[in-house]
């Protein structure tokens, strides 16, 4: 008696390869892009994409950024890190002092930034080499809060109201003062990291390293009995992370001329690994998509809530709910990969 | 599997459209005879107190106008974003409004983080900008857009000098402050103003914003037998310094800044507050008629107790309005005109008279404020 299987759909696996794959990169830039110098080429007095359209846009490619750069922690070696936002923070910080206390130039800062976040990468990866799941989450947590702690309470950081005036990156030209809004040349320069990381990722998956860290997130003991040295790559995949983290969080503050406090806060992390979670664990168009959905839809539910008259803002209401559903019907996130093994 | 697939398509559908639908809607009506202006404010999360008392003193306000009438027969309008407390959602919210050319003003944020991440984009969109708090001095002249209905903090001393010597007739005090920026701001102006005043500063100690036993600071204050103990506390330190002085045996007057204004303060150092003497910008017990007058509407219309930003956003809406008319007076009120109108303010209110210096702060003097029977009132 053979049960007829129904069909197996298989355009989820399909969507992902077609949008991983080099032409949807390229189509995604192009579109970014164009939004970003179409006002430059129109001649109208009004803008097509307003500056506040832009900003969205900026803030969505960081994050997208922050989201690639966590799924080195919570994507390949499976492990659930909640301190993310204190590299973010961290790489905003030190770009800011370096330039703002010792005067150096933005490009130095910003590569400093991305090292030094590697740097404390380390210590605070390595308690993933003996605690995982709920204990790792309290941990980095746990981290990514005394950072907070720190920068609030340390004079040089500014205390709580942060740190002011930062200066605009500049290639010859700052970048403030490029295109209409001042705004373009820090799109490009967020898209060109983004889409840098994207590559790096899709190469690294299928490497040794890419294997690896398959191997450590599918099963720890299995993979240290075929000789993965545990420690050399948890480590590897906290120190990538934090890197690029620590580089997306240097050009977001010198975007917005100002670092507080608040970009290292829990909250920020809760955020990242949401958009990881939403998007996709593993998935590099998922990273995109999870932090595109995240900071679009909050603000156009704004216009939504003023069009309906609404007293509260719908998106603490539909965010919790998103989640539930997530979890309930796609738990790996919309474009999130299949595990190799199921258990 | 199928079910789930449609109503995950239909979810994201919904989303999409929501999210797209409402960023083409960004650029607003330039609606006929309307006056706009807008606020960035906490309206949900940890500061929503401030933001919402904030807002509903504008509102309030703004209602008043319209009905009188508004600005030579336009109406005035205010257009909300709330940024949750986060300074990236307060840049957003900036730019958001900047780029809606009939937008005249921006008001907020209450958190100094938020305002400090606005201001760049306001000064470059030329919008004249406007807060009640914010109070770092890192925003003193920050922009000729910028105006602040407060006091930045390093002002705040010399204010309490001034308290010392009118309401204490003090000769000799003592200071303790907490070792940050806002401390040692407090102490350069309290020694100069004091100087001035011919009292003598016995000794000014720093101690940790996070400091608990003050035992050993206070017995050293009490061996120089001074007049006065002055304190640039917050509410959690100020609190706990009231309470281990006085259980000490301790009886000088204590005084303090503005951050020991608070529920808090009281609750923290229990009956030792009676007779603390503080600064403050408004209490709703004030018994001036224009006050009483306000808070008896405020009462009507919300249901409670205007606090401090209520009033101070009572306030920024009439300086607000005040501007526009005088903007208006001239021709069409724009970003330009009315930050020129701004500058020049000088007006009346219920917290004291508002105007601007060239750092664009409100140099203001403050209510004397004690605590009898653990309430708040006018100290006399």
């Amino acid at each position: 008696m053979a049960v007829v299987a129904p069909p197996i759909v298989k355009w989820r696996p399909n969507l992902s390869k077609l949008l991983g794959g080099p032409k949807a990169a390229l189509c995604f830039s192009a579109v970014i892009l164009f939004m970003t110098w179409v006002d430059s080429l129109a001649l109208t007095e009004d803008y097509i994409f307003t500056p506040y359209f832009k900003h969205i846009l900026f803030v969505s490619l960081i994050y997208s950024v922050a989201t690639l750069s966590l799924n080195f922690v919570s994507g390949y070696i499976g492990q659930t890190s909640l301190g993310h936002a204190a590299f973010f923070g961290l790489g905003g910080y030190t770009s800011a002092l370096l330039t703002q206390v010792w005067h150096l130039p933005f490009w130095p800062s910003f590569l400093a930034a991305g090292l030094v976040a590697a740097a404390v990468g380390v210590p605070l990866g390595a308690p993933a080499l003996r605690v995982r799941g709920p204990f790792l989450v309290v941990v980095t947590y746990g981290c990514g809060e005394v950072f907070k702690f720190i920068a609030l309470n340390l004079e040089i950081t500014g205390g709580p109201a942060g740190l002011p005036g930062l200066i605009s990156p500049s290639l010859g030209v700052s970048f403030a003062h490029i295109g209409p809004t001042g705004k373009e040349a820090f799109i490009v320069a967020a898209l060109a990291l983004a889409l840098f990381l994207a590559f790096l990722m899709a190469r690294i998956e299928d490497s040794r390293v890419g294997h690896a860290f398959a191997a450590i997130r599918e099963d720890e003991i299995a993979a240290a009995t075929m000789g993965v040295n545990l420690a050399y790559y948890k480590l590897l995949a906290f120190v990538l992370g934090a890197f690029f983290a620590g580089l997306a969080g240097s050009l977001f503050v010198h975007y917005l001329s100002f670092v507080s406090p608040d970009t290292l806060s829990s909250n920020e992390s809760i955020m990242m690994l949401t958009m990881v979670v939403v998007g996709g664990a593993r998935s590099i168009p998922g990273s995109f998509l999870g932090a595109f959905l995240l900071t679009f839809i909050p603000e156009g539910l704004r216009y939504f809530k003023d069009f309906l008259g609404l007293s509260y803002d719908p998106w603490l209401v539909l965010f919790g709910l998103l989640l539930i559903i997530m979890m309930r019907v796609r738990p790996q996130g919309i474009l999130g990969a299949e595990t190799v093994f199921r258990r | 599997m199928e079910k789930n697939k449609r109503l995950l398509a239909l979810i994201l559908t919904l989303v999409f459209v929501v999210a797209i639908a409402g960023c083409g809607g960004g650029s607003g009506s330039s609606g006929d005879k309307k006056l706009t202006i807008a606020m960035v404010n906490p309206l949900s999360g940890d500061a929503a107190t401030y933001g919402v008392s904030h807002k509903n003193g504008m509102e309030l306000a703004r209602e008043e106008i319209n009905k009188a009438g508004g600005i030579k027969g336009q109406q005035i309008e205010i257009l909300f974003h709330d940024d949750s407390g986060d300074p990236k959602q307060a840049a957003a919210g900036a730019q958001k409004f900047a780029d809606q050319k009939n937008i005249l003003a921006i008001a907020g944020s209450c958190l100094s983080s938020s305002t400090l991440a606005m201001v760049p984009i306001t000064d470059k969109a030329k919008l004249p900008h406007t807060v009640v708090s914010s109070s770092t001095p890192k925003l003193s002249g920050i922009s000729p857009y910028f105006f602040r209905m407060a006091v930045q903090d390093d002002k705040v001393g010399g204010l309490m000098a001034d308290l010392v010597k009118e309401k204490i007739n003090a000769k000799k005090v003592v200071f303790l402050y907490p070792n940050n920026d806002y401390g040692k701001g407090l102490l350069t102006s309290l020694e100069s103003r004091l100087k001035e005043h011919g009292i003598a500063l016995a000794s000014s100690q720093a101690y940790l914003a996070t400091d608990k036993d003050f035992s050993a600071l206070l017995t050293a204050v009490k061996a120089q037998n001074v007049d006065a103990l002055v304190v640039g506390s917050t509410y959690t330190d100020g609190g706990l310094i009231t309470k281990q002085a006085r259980e000490m045996g301790l009886t000088i007057p204590i005084v303090g800044p503005t951050g020991l204004f608070s529920p808090k303060y009281v609750e923290i150092a229990g009956k030792a507050a009676e007779g603390a003497i503080f600064l403050g910008a408004f209490i709703a017990t004030n018994p001036d008629p224009a006050v009483q007058s306000f808070v008896k509407k405020y009462k009507e219309k919300f249901g409670m107790e205007p606090d401090t930003f209520a009033a101070l956003g009572y306030d920024q809406m009439y300086v607000l309005a005040k501007a526009m008319e005088e903007a208006a007076a001239k021709g069409a009120v724009s970003r330009e005109s009315l930050k020129e109108a701004m500058a020049k303010s000088n007006y009346k209110g219920i917290t004291g008279t508002v105007t601007f210096d060239a750092k664009g702060d409100w140099v203001r003097p403050y209510l004397y404020i004690t605590v009898k029977d653990g309430k708040f009132e006018l100290y006399k």
